[in-house]
C-alpha cells in the first residue's frame, strides 16, 4: 500500500526495488516493499542497513502513516460503488459487506476480478478474499491460495493456513509456536480450556470469529442508507446539466418508493463517481419530510452551484441515497389556495441551508436568562419549529403562558437550572426553549421594560471611558479611535453573571448604561466589574440602541 | 379621491400600498412604496443602531403582525456593526420568533439570498446589510431586487454602511442618524427618534425630517425640532434667568 502510493506519484516507475522505512523498536526497519524489492530478496521487518547491503541501489522513503490512511479512505470512498457498507481494516485493508450485491456484478468471482482490475488500473496491487466471516476473508486475503471460500466450507479451507491468518498478536503467535502449534488445524484439534487459561480469551474468540461461531460486524464508514438508487453509464458524462438531470431522475424514483412507504426525506445524498476514482458527495437536509421531486431537484441545483468539481475525465456512476426519513401523513391539497409553486418559507429555508450551510440560516429563540448575550440565541432554522401565524387567544396558551409570565415577572429560573425552581418555573422554561407550533404565547410588549439594543456584538468591544468613580456613568469615551461625548445617560442596569457556574473564576458584575452621544446616537455600554470586585474595571461597548 | 387614484396609478409603483411616515408622506406622494427597494445608510459608525431601528420600524409598519422578517447580513458587516439582537425588536412590536437570520459569506450570496427571500410567499420584509459601501449592489443588482420586491409584493431594505453615490434602482435612499428624543418625566433618554435625510426620491423632491417613534401606538410622530420649555405653571421663578 505504502509503496503503491509512492509509485503512483508522477515521475516514479515501478520496476525498481522500492522500500518504505520506519522506526521499529529504535531500529530502522522495512515496513513495506514492492514486487521488485521482494524479488531481490528483501522481506518486511528486515533492518534497513541489511537491505542496503543486499540491494546497493535501493530506493527508500520514510513512512507516512497519515498519508497512507488518507489514501486508504479515498480508496474506500471509491469502493462505495460496489456496496454501501465499506469498513476500514487499518493500516492497509478494506472490508466489504457484499451480502446481496454480488449478483449485480455477475457473481462473487466476477466482482473480485472487476475490483482487482480496476484497482490495478489505479496502480494498486490487491489481494481479495471472499468468505462467510470477516476473519475467514482476512485469512484468505493475506495467507490463502484461493480467493473465494465456498459457503459452509470455511472450516476445511482455513485448516491448513498458518496461525498468523487469525489476526493474533505476535506474543500469542510465538507462544503457540513454542507449543508446536503451527496451523489453524493444530489449534482446532487442541482442547479449548487450557489454551484459554494460558493465552487469554482473545485466542479462542479470533478462532470463533473466523469460523463463524461468534459474530463480528463490519463498522461501515458511512451510514447505511434506507433506500438508494444508482445509474451507471457506458460512456462517462461531463456536463453539469446531465449530472443534475440524472440526479433529478433518480430522486423521482426514490420519491415514488417513499410515497408507497408513507415517508418523506429528511436527509439525502447524491454520490457522483468520477472515472479517475474520485467521489463527490452532495448532502441535502430538509426542514421537514419532503418527497416532492421538483423541490428536491431545486435543492440539488442550489447545492451544486456551490461546489467546484474539476473532473476532466467525467463521471461514470451516480447514486442517490436516502439517509434519513420521517413518516408523513398524507395531506389533502387545498385547491382554494392555488397552485403550490414551492415558494414557501420552509422551502426557502431548505434552499438557503443547502447553498449556504446549516450554521448560516438561523432562527432566534428567547431564553430565560439575564445575561444579554445568552438571552436570545440563534439556532439553525432547519432544526427550529416551522413558522406559524401568532395566535393571540388566551385559551391556547393556558397554564403555560401564565406560568411563563409569572416566572418572568418574579425573575425565577435564572436560566441556569441550578436554582431550586418551583414546578411552575420549569413549565415556563420549557415554554421558552422551543416555541411550539400552535402554542404561541400571547405577548404584550412592556413599554416601560428596559430597552434592549437592536444590534449586539458577539464579543463586546473594549472602549476607553472617563467616568466618575466608583460607579458613575461615563462622561466621555473613545471607541474605534474616535472620541464621543455623552449627552444623556440612563442607568446603571446591574446584571450579575451566574457566579455559581465556575467556582474559582468568579465573573464580574456588569453595570450597563444606555448613553446618547452629542450626535444623537444611542449606545449600550457597560463597566465590567464593580470597584469592590476588581481594581481597574474595564469598559465595553456591547451594542447599538435604536 | 382623485388624488389617491392618481397615486395608485403612478407609473413609479405604489400599487402594493404605502407605509405612512407622517411628515415626509407629501414628498413621497402618499408614503413609502411598500413593494419596492429602499436604501438606508447610517450617518456615521455610531448610528448603526438608528439605521437598523428605522428598518425595523418600517418592517413593523409594513404588514403589522404577520409574516416572517428576513435579515440577511454579510459576515464583514456583522463584524463592523454587530448582528441583529432578537430582543431589540420589542419596541417595534417584533418578536424574536418572526426573524429569519441569514449570515452570508459574500455580498453575492447576500444579494442572492435577498432575491430568493423576496420571491417567497409568507415573507413580508427582507432586510439586507452589505459591508462597507456594498459595491456588489450596483444598478443591475438593485434592479433585480426591485423587480423581485414588486413581484413578491414585499418590502426590500438594503443597508449600506457608507454612502453609495453610484446609480441604483432603489425607489428612495435615506441617510439616517439617531436624534435626541423628547425626555420623559423620569429623566431618561426618552423615546426613540430618527433624523432622516432623503437623498434620493424617484417620486418627488428630497428633504430632511426628524421623526419620533411611538412605542405604544407603533407609529411615527413628528418630533419637535428642539426641546420645548416647560409650561409656566410649576416653573421656579429663577428658571428663566438661569
Amino acid at each position: 500500500m505504502s509503496t503503491d502510493r509512492l509509485t503512483r506519484q508522477p515521475g516514479k516507475q515501478g520496476g525498481h526495488p522500492l522500500v518504505v522505512v520506519g522506526a521499529v523498536k529504535n531500529a530502522r526497519r522495512l515496513i513495506a516493499l514492492n514486487d521488485a524489492a521482494e524479488r531481490a530478496g528483501l522481506r518486511v521487518g528486515m533492518s534497513f542497513a541489511d537491505a542496503c547491503a543486499i540491494v546497493p541501489d535501493l530506493m527508500s522513503a520514510d513512512e507516512a502513516p497519515q498519508e497512507d490512511a488518507r489514501l486508504l479512505s479515498a480508496v474506500a470512498d471509491w469502493c462505495e460503488r460496489y456496496t454501501p457498507l465499506v469498513g476500514l481494516d487499518a493500516p492497509d485493508g478494506l472490508l466489504f459487506d457484499i451480502t446481496g450485491v454480488a449478483h449485480l456484478f455477475g457473481g462473487e468471482a466476477a466482482l473480485a476480478q472487476d475490483l482487482t482490475q480496476r484497482l490495478a488500473g489505479f496502480g494498486f496491487r490487491t489481494r481479495i478474499g471472499i468468505a462467510d466471516t470477516v476473519g475467514a476473508a482476512f485469512a484468505m486475503a493475506h495467507h490463502g491460495k484461493e480467493r473465494i471460500v465456498p459457503c459452509g466450507k470455511t472450516r476445511e479451507v482455513l485448516a491448513p493456513l498458518p496461525l498468523a491468518a487469525l489476526r493474533l498478536p505476535l506474543e500469542t503467535r510465538q507462544g503457540l509456536s513454542r507449543l508446536g502449534l503451527k496451523t489453524i488445524a493444530d489449534l482446532m484439534a487442541c482442547p479449548r480450556g487450557p489454551l484459554t487459561a494460558r493465552f487469554g480469551a482473545h485466542l479462542m474468540r479470533r478462532l470463533d470469529q473466523a469460523l463463524g461461531a461468534e459474530e463480528e460486524p463490519i463498522s461501515p464508514r458511512q451510514p447505511a442508507p434506507a433506500l438508494s438508487v444508482e445509474q451507471g453509464f457506458a460512456e462517462p458524462i461531463f456536463r453539469d446539466e446531465d449530472v443534475l438531470l440524472i440526479i433529478g431522475r433518480l430522486t423521482e424514483r426514490l420519491c415514488e418508493s417513499l410515497e408507497k412507504r408513507g415517508e418523506g426525506i429528511r436527509r439525502i445524498r447524491a454520490s457522483v463517481f468520477g472515472v479517475d476514482g474520485r467521489l463527490f458527495r452532495l448532502d441535502i437536509g430538509t426542514s421537514g419530510p419532503l418527497r416532492d421531486g421538483v423541490r428536491l431537484h431545486r435543492l440539488f441545483t442550489d447545492k451544486f452551484a456551490t461546489v467546484s468539481w474539476d473532473c476532466e475525465f467525467g463521471f461514470d456512476c451516480i447514486r442517490v441515497s436516502v439517509l434519513e426519513t420521517q413518516s408523513v401523513s398524507p395531506a389533502q391539497k387545498n385547491f382554494a389556495a392555488g397552485e403550490d409553486d414551492g415558494q414557501t418559507v420552509s422551502h426557502l429555508i431548505d434552499r438557503l441551508t443547502a447553498r449556504l450551510g446549516e450554521t448560516r440560516v438561523l432562527r432566534l429563540v428567547e431564553q430565560d436568562v439575564h445575561v444579554p448575550e445568552h438571552a436570545c440565541v440563534a439556532i439553525p432554522a432547519a432544526d427550529a419549529e416551522e413558522f406559524s401565524v401568532p395566535i393571540t387567544s388566551p385559551l391556547r396558551g393556558g397554564r403555560n403562558a401564565e406560568a411563563a409570565s409569572a416566572a418572568r415577572h418574579f425573575g425565577w429560573g435564572d436560566g441556569c437550572g441550578e436554582a431550586p425552581p418551583p414546578e411552575i418555573a420549569r413549565d415556563a422554561r420549557s415554554q421558552f426553549r422551543s416555541p411550539r407550533k400552535g402554542e404561541v404565547m400571547p405577548r404584550t410588549h412592556d413599554t416601560l421594560a428596559a430597552m434592549r439594543p437592536v444590534r449586539l456584538f458577539e464579543r463586546a468591544e473594549p472602549i476607553e471611558a472617563i467616568a466618575e468613580v466608583p460607579d458613575g456613568p461615563p462622561v466621555r469615551f473613545k471607541w474605534r479611535r474616535a472620541v464621543h461625548h455623552v449627552a444623556r445617560v440612563e442607568g446603571p442596569e446591574r446584571i450579575a453573571l451566574p457566579w455559581w457556574r465556575d467556582g474559582k473564576n468568579r465573573p464580574l458584575t456588569r453595570d450597563y448604561f444606555r448613553v446618547e452621544t452629542d450626535a444623537g446616537a444611542r449606545l449600550w455600554l457597560y463597566r465590567d466589574g464593580l470597584f469592590r470586585e476588581t481594581l481597574g474595571p474595564r469598559w465595553f461597548l456591547h451594542g447599538f440602541l435604536p | 379621491m382623485i388624488i389617491s387614484k392618481q397615486v395608485n396609478d403612478h407609473p413609479l409603483g405604489g400599487g402594493g400600498g404605502f407605509i405612512s411616515l407622517g411628515a415626509p408622506d407629501g414628498m413621497l406622494k402618499g408614503g413609502l412604496v411598500l413593494s419596492e427597494l429602499h436604501e438606508l445608510t447610517p450617518a456615521g459608525p455610531t448610528h448603526y443602531g438608528a439605521v437598523l431601528g428605522f428598518a425595523l420600524a418600517l418592517a413593523a409598519l409594513a404588514r403589522g403582525k404577520q409574516g416572517a422578517i428576513v435579515f440577511i447580513q454579510q459576515d464583514f458587516a456583522a463584524l463592523e456593526a454587530a448582528a441583529l439582537y432578537g430582543l431589540g425588536g420589542a419596541p417595534f412590536g417584533l418578536d424574536p420568533e418572526r426573524f429569519l437570520l441569514i449570515r452570508a459569506a459574500t455580498a453575492k450570496d447576500a444579494l442572492w439570498a435577498m432575491e430568493e427571500a423576496l420571491k417567497t410567499r409568507g415573507i413580508t420584509v427582507v432586510i439586507g446589510e452589505l459591508a462597507e459601501r456594498g459595491d456588489a449592489a450596483d444598478l443591475t443588482a438593485t434592479r433585480r431586487l426591485s423587480l423581485a420586491a414588486q413581484k413578491g409584493n414585499s418590502l426590500a431594505l438594503l443597508l449600506r454602511q457608507y454612502p453609495w453615490c453610484e446609480p441604483s434602482a432603489a425607489a428612495t435612499r435615506w441617510q439616517i442618524a439617531g436624534a435626541p428624543g423628547a425626555t420623559d418625566e423620569f429623566g431618561g433618554l426618552g423615546g426613540t427618534a430618527f433624523s432622516l435625510t432623503l437623498t434620493k426620491n424617484r417620486r418627488g423632491p428630497c428633504g430632511t425630517w426628524v421623526l419620533q417613534w411611538d412605542h405604544d401606538a407603533k407609529r411615527f410622530l413628528p418630533a419637535l425640532s428642539r426641546a420645548v420649555a416647560q409650561p409656566f405653571v410649576d416653573r421656579p421663578a429663577d428658571a428663566a434667568a438661569g
